[in-house]
């Protein structure tokens, strides 16, 4: 396990949702950002923003609709996944394919900024909570480089140095609470 | 990336989760737990194990479940092939040596 060398704070627990359904899990992300909707969708589509926060790095921007190789991001082995950009209305919608899964990402224009909502389906329920610790790190490192305090990119092994398996434990209990 | 069946068995950690699996099918929460290992870890090197054919999955009741498909590993066997019967004429070489240095017992000298 690495150390933890970013400034980094994961801060509360953030706000999630989830739903089953026939296709599966959907996982339901709700952010605000201060800033503007064409600034946050720079963020969601471009290869060299999307590098600096998000799990996969595209082979090309998601800018049109069409294949896109995934690579997880930081992974020395360069693993990848097939991914599709299916909508695309710019500066509003991006849904890609993201190997099995779905990510539908919505923005929205509010007073002082964007709200984003991720729509994240996934095939195996077992890793919902995984998943959720996962974009938790992320959409904070996404604030920070939105902020122009970048901290580069937290992901897969490396998220265990900055809490992680807190975070983990803390959805799994906040999502299986009974009604 | 393609991953040949060389690549996916080279990481410690896969090859674990294949030993695994030997012993029958798991979930990802049920590896997370047997290997003790992060569910990252355990999620991306499934991907390469399925990528790499030595792993099948299918989705039941919403959770992915994992098995075995050690039929790749016949590669694996058939590139050690040569090497083993380099081995067994060593060992043969080396019978034959002590049979001449040591003769076996029984013919006591005389």
């Amino acid at each position: 396990m690495t150390v933890p060398t970013k400034p980094f704070a994961a801060g509360p627990l953030r706000q999630v949702s989830q739903k089953q359904t026939e296709a599966g899990w959907i996982l339901t992300f709700t952010e605000v950002f201060p800033h503007s909707c064409p600034q946050v969708w720079e963020a969601l589509t471009r290869i060299d923003e999307l590098a600096g926060w998000a799990p996969y790095v595209p082979d090309r921007d998601l800018d049109s609709p069409g294949p896109a190789r995934l690579t997880m991001n930081g992974d020395a082995e360069g693993t990848a996944y097939d991914g599709e950009v299916l909508v695309l209305e710019r500066p509003w919608r991006l849904h890609h394919r993201f190997g099995d899964d779905l990510l539908r990402w919505t923005l929205f224009e509010q007073a002082g900024g964007t709200r984003l909502v991720l729509h994240h389906t996934i095939t195996d329920g077992d890793m919902r909570f995984m998943v959720t610790a996962g974009w938790h790190i992320c959409l904070v490192v996404l604030d920070r480089l939105l902020a122009g305090a970048a901290i580069g990119p937290i992901v897969g092994e490396d998220a265990l140095a900055y809490g992680f398996e807190d975070l983990r434990s803390a959805y799994q209990a906040r999502l299986t609470e009974g009604p | 990336m393609t991953t040949d069946v060389f690549a996916a068995i080279v990481e410690p950690r896969r090859r674990q989760i294949l030993d695994h699996l030997r012993a029958g099918p798991a979930s990802v929460n049920e590896l997370v737990t047997a290997l003790r290992m992060p569910q990252p870890a355990v999620s991306k090197h499934l991907k390469v194990l399925r990528d790499g054919g030595l792993v099948a999955s299918r989705v039941a009741a919403q959770q992915r479940i994992y098995s075995l498909n050690h039929q790749p590993l016949e590669s694996v066997d058939a590139w050690l092939n040569p090497y083993r019967q380099l081995w067994e004429r060593s060992f043969d070489a080396l019978a034959a040596h002590l049979d001449r240095t040591h003769p076996p017992t029984g013919e006591e000298p005389k």
